[in-house]
C-alpha cells in the first residue's frame, strides 16, 4: 500500500493547489451563493439568516423574471443556438470536399470569435440603428440598397416579443464559425473507406451524406448544441453594451447583475444565479460524463 | 410628469410615504404620462437623452423634458444661441417649482490623500471652483455668492428661479436625491415594464410594493 | 483535425462549383461587412464621418480618430497586458502540471477528479459573483490587478488542464516509462520529459487564456477600480452609448481588437486547436 501511494502521492501533490484553488472558487463559492439565496441579504452588510426558499417563491411571480427574463432567453437560445448550428453546418458542408482558398474561407468565417462581445455589441448597435428615412444606415439601408426594403426592422429596439432575437445576429456572428470548424472536423473524421464503400455500392453523393457521414456527425451537433446553449445562457457582456436596461433585451444574467451591484437585492441576486447554474448543469452535467466515460472506452 | 401632475407636495409625499402610489390621483397622473409616451418614440426606457435632444435640433421632434445639462450640450457642443435656436419652457404644472440634484463628491473614511482630497474639495466648494465648473457642464452653483455674470442666457434664468424665495424645491428620482438605491431599482424595473406595457395601476401598485419592501 | 491526403474528389458538375463558390463568398461578406464598416468609419477624418454614410468609402485616409481615442484608452490597454499575460502564463504552467499528473502519473479517482476541474468551466459567472465580491473584498483583492489575475488564473485552470491532459494522453508511455525506469521521479519526469515536449500545447493554451482574459468584462467591471480597468471596461464606457460620436466608437473598438485579432492572425492554427479543446474534442 505505501509503496503505491509513493508511487502515486507526488503527482496528487502537483495538483493539490489546483484543486484546492478550483474548490474553493468553483465548489465553494457555488455553495455560498445557494446559501446567499436561501438569506434576506439585501443592502450593503450581509444578512446570514435564513429564509428558505422564499426569494425563489417570490421570482416566479416577479414580473420583470417571469414574463420578461425568462421568455426574452428563451426566445434568444433558440435563435441563436439554430441559427449559429444552421449556418455553421452549411459552412462546413460547402468547405468539406475541399475547394481551392479552404484556409482564407476558415479564416474569415473564424475571426470573429477573437473579438470581445464588448468590441461586437459596440459595432453591431450602429449596424442595427433603427433609423428610418433620411436617418436610415447600417444593415436597413444596404437591406434598401439591395431593394429589400421591405425588410427594414427595427431589430432589438423593436416593439415585438421577438426584439431579443436580434441580438442573436451578433452573437451568430462570433459563434458560427465555430460550429463550423467542429462540424467539419466531424465530417473529416469519417473515414474515407466508409464513404468509398458506399459509392461502390452505387450511392449517390448526397445518399453517401445522409447514410454514412450523418449519422457520425450526431455527437459533434451534441457538442455544438451544450457549448451554445451554456455560452447563450451566461452571456452578459454582450447584452449589456449593445443597450443596457432595455428590458426588451433583459436576461436573467442583466437582471442579477442589476439587482445585486446596483440594487443591492444580494440574496435575489444569488437566486437568480442558483436557477442559471441549474439551467446550464443540466445540459452540462450529463455531456461532461458522457465525455469521460466515451474517451475511456476508446 | 408626476410633479407636474400632483403639484410639489404631492410628489414629495410619493417618496415619504404620505402619498399612495395606488391612489387614484397618481393612476390619473400616470394615465396622463401613458398618452404623452404614445405621442413619443420613447420604446424604451433606457432612452438616451442626447439621441432625443438630436432629434429636437433636427426638427424632427418638438420639445424634449430634459434638465440643465441640455444647455450645455445646445449651448457647447451644438454651438446653438439661446432665444435664437433654442428656448425652455416649465413642464406643464410645475411653474414656480425646482426639480434638483446635485452632483456630489464624497470624503471617504480612510482616504489615502486625504489632504490633497480635501484641497480638491475646497477648490470645489470655493466661489471660483463653481464658477469654473457650472458654466461648462450647464448647472448653476450650490454658493449664493457666485459670480452672475458668469451665468448668461438660460442659466441666468435657472439660477433666478432657483435663488426665487418663492420657488419649492423637490428632489429628482433618476439622479438619487428622493430614492435610496433599492427603491430606485426597482423603479426602474417597474418603469421598464411599464413603457412595455402601459397599465398604470399595475405600475403604480409594484412602485407601492417597492417602496413598503424597500423602506 | 485530421486532413487526408490526395483524397479522391468525385467529379462535379462546373455549375455546381461555381454555386458552391458563390455561397462561400456570399457567407465571407457576412463575416466581413462590420469589419469594413469598422475599417472604413475609422480610418475616415472625423469631419467626414456620418453614421448614415457609413458604408462610404473615404474621401481620404486619416488616423485622426485614433488620435481622439488612443489617450482615452492608453490605460486599459496597459493594463490589460499586464493582467493578460501573467495570467496566461501562470495558468498555462499550473495546466500542464495539472494534465501531466492526469494523464501520466495518474492516481485513484484521477477522472472524477478530472470531470470535477472541468466543470468550472462552464458554470455561469453569475453564481460565483457574490462570493467573489466579498472575499476579494475581503481580502482586499478588489480594485487592482492582482485579484483580477488570480481569478484568471483560476478559472482559466480547467481548459489548460484540459489542453495539457489531451496533448500528454497523445504523448507515448514508453517515454515516461523509459524515465522512470532511470529513476526519475515525478517532479523530474514532468520538467526533464514532458516539458520539453509540451511546446505546442503551451501555445495553444496560452494563446486561449491570452484571448478569454483580454475579452473579459465580467470579472474585470466587478473586481477593478477605474484606474485599473481592463481594456473591456474602458472601450465600454468610452464607447458603449449611442451618445459617443460613431468615429470614435468604431476607432476605440478597433483599437481594443487589435492584440487579439493579431494573435488570431498570427497564430491561428494554435487557437483553432484551442477551440477544439474548448469542445471536449483533444
Amino acid at each position: 500500500m505505501m509503496r503505491r501511494i509513493r508511487a502515486w502521492g507526488p503527482g496528487l501533490v502537483l495538483i493539490l493547489p489546483s484543486l484546492i484553488a478550483l474548490a474553493v472558487f468553483v465548489y465553494g463559492f457555488l455553495g455560498w451563493n445557494i446559501r446567499v439565496s436561501l438569506s434576506s441579504w439585501r443592502g450593503l452588510a450581509p444578512a446570514h439568516d435564513f429564509v428558505g426558499l422564499r426569494n425563489y417563491i417570490a421570482l416566479f411571480s416577479d414580473q420583470r423574471f417571469t414574463e420578461f427574463d425568462v421568455p426574452n432567453i428563451a426566445i434568444f437560445t433558440l435563435v441563436f443556438v439554430a441559427g449559429s448550428l444552421a449556418i455553421g453546418f452549411v459552412m462546413a458542408l460547402l468547405l468539406d470536399r475541399g475547394v481551392t482558398g479552404e484556409n482564407a474561407f476558415r479564416s474569415v468565417y473564424l475571426f470573429p470569435m477573437a473579438i470581445s462581445f464588448i468590441a461586437t455589441a459596440i459595432i453591431w448597435r450602429w449596424l442595427m440603428d433603427n433609423g428610418s428615412g433620411e436617418s436610415e444606415t447600417g444593415i436597413n439601408k444596404l437591406l434598401a440598397g439591395a431593394g429589400l426594403g421591405a425588410l427594414h426592422s427595427d431589430w432589438f429596439k423593436s416593439g415585438s416579443r421577438w426584439a431579443i432575437a436580434a441580438i442573436a445576429l451578433p452573437a451568430g456572428w462570433s459563434l458560427s464559425g465555430y460550429v463550423m470548424s467542429l462540424f467539419l472536423a466531424g465530417m473529416r473524421g469519417v473515414p474515407e473507406e466508409l464513404r468509398e464503400a458506399a459509392r461502390v455500392d452505387g450511392a449517390s453523393e448526397p445518399r453517401v451524406f445522409w447514410h454514412v457521414v450523418r449519422p457520425m456527425l450526431l455527437p459533434v451537433m451534441m457538442s455544438a448544441v451544450v457549448i451554445l446553449t451554456h455560452i447563450s445562457l451566461k452571456t452578459f457582456d454582450l447584452f449589456y453594451a449593445m443597450d443596457q436596461k432595455n428590458i426588451k433585451i433583459d436576461t436573467p444574467a442583466l437582471y442579477m447583475w442589476f439587482t445585486t451591484f446596483d440594487g443591492g437585492f444580494y440574496a435575489r441576486g444569488a437566486a437568480i444565479a442558483t436557477l442559471l447554474l441549474l439551467g446550464v448543469a443540466t445540459v452540462i452535467v450529463p455531456y461532461i460524463w458522457y465525455s469521460v466515460r466515451v474517451e475511456r472506452r476508446r | 410628469m408626476l410633479l407636474g401632475e400632483l403639484g410639489p407636495d404631492k410628489y414629495t409625499g410619493l417618496w415619504t410615504g404620505k402619498t399612495d402610489w395606488k391612489s387614484a390621483e397618481v393612476t390619473a397622473a400616470l394615465d396622463t404620462f401613458n398618452k404623452v409616451l404614445a405621442a413619443s418614440d420613447i420604446k424604451s426606457s433606457a432612452a438616451d437623452w442626447q439621441p432625443a435632444a438630436d432629434r429636437v435640433i433636427d426638427g424632427a421632434a418638438v420639445y424634449t423634458v430634459m434638465g440643465d445639462w441640455l444647455d450645455g450640450y445646445l449651448g457647447r457642443a451644438k454651438k446653438l444661441t439661446f432665444k435664437t435656436d433654442y428656448d425652455v419652457a416649465a413642464s406643464p404644472g410645475s411653474s414656480g417649482v425646482y426639480d434638483f440634484l446635485s452632483d456630489s463628491f464624497t470624503l471617504p473614511i480612510g482616504a489615502k490623500h486625504r489632504a490633497a482630497a480635501e484641497k480638491w474639495l475646497t477648490e470645489c466648494g470655493s466661489v471660483q471652483g463653481q464658477d469654473l465648473f457650472n458654466p461648462q457642464k450647464g448647472s448653476i452653483p450650490a454658493r449664493t455668492d457666485a459670480d452672475k455674470a458668469k451665468y448668461q442666457n438660460y442659466l441666468a434664468t435657472a439660477l433666478k428661479d432657483w435663488q426665487d424665495p418663492a420657488t419649492k424645491i423637490v428632489g429628482s428620482l433618476t439622479h438619487g436625491v428622493v430614492a435610496n438605491n433599492a427603491f430606485g431599482s426597482e423603479i426602474d424595473t417597474a418603469l421598464g415594464i411599464f413603457v412595455q406595457k402601459r397599465d398604470p395601476a399595475a405600475f403604480g401598485a409594484a412602485i407601492a410594493k417597492a417602496y413598503a419592501d424597500t423602506k | 483535425m485530421t486532413r487526408r491526403e490526395g483524397r479522391i474528389r468525385a467529379p462535379s458538375a462546373p455549375y455546381v462549383a461555381t454555386a458552391r463558390y458563390l455561397a462561400l463568398f456570399a457567407f465571407a461578406c457576412f463575416f466581413l461587412m462590420p469589419v469594413y464598416a469598422l475599417l472604413v468609419t475609422a480610418l475616415k477624418s472625423p469631419a467626414e464621418v456620418s453614421v448614415v454614410r457609413m458604408w462610404q468609402w473615404p474621401h481620404e485616409l486619416s488616423l485622426d480618430n485614433f488620435g481622439i481615442v488612443w489617450p482615452k484608452l492608453r490605460e486599459g490597454f496597459a493594463n490589460s497586458v499586464m493582467m493578460a499575460l501573467p495570467a496566461s502564463v501562470i495558468s498555462s504552467l499550473l495546466g500542464a502540471a495539472n494534465g501531466f499528473v492526469l494523464s501520466k502519473w495518474r492516481f485513484p479517482g484521477a477522472d472524477f477528479a478530472f470531470s470535477l476541474i472541468l466543470f468550472g468551466m462552464f458554470i455561469p459567472y453569475q453564481a460565483v459573483l457574490i462570493p467573489m465580491f466579498q472575499v476579494m473584498s475581503y481580502t482586499h483583492l478588489r480594485g487592482g490587478l492582482l485579484g483580477l489575475i488570480l481569478v484568471h488564473v483560476i478559472y482559466g485552470l480547467p481548459i489548460t488542464t484540459l489542453i495539457f491532459r489531451s496533448y500528454f494522453t497523445g504523448i507515448s508511455e514508453e517515454l515516461i516509462e523509459a524515465a522512470k525506469v532511470d529513476g526519475a521521479g515525478m517532479l523530474r519526469t514532468f520538467i526533464h520529459v514532458a516539458l520539453p515536449i509540451a511546446p505546442p500545447a503551451f501555445a495553444v493554451s496560452m494563446i486561449w487564456q491570452f484571448t478569454s482574459a483580454w475579452n473579459d468584462f465580467l470579472f474585470g467591471v466587478l473586481l477593478t477600480n477605474k484606474d485599473r480597468w481592463p481594456i473591456t471596461v474602458a472601450l465600454n464606457n468610452i464607447a458603449g452609448s449611442q451618445a459617443v460620436p460613431f468615429n470614435e466608437a468604431m476607432a476605440s473598438a478597433l483599437l481594443a481588437c487589435l492584440p487579439t485579432l493579431a494573435v488570431y492572425v498570427l497564430l491561428g492554427r494554435f487557437f483553432m486547436r484551442g477551440l477544439m479543446a474548448g469542445a471536449l474534442k483533444g
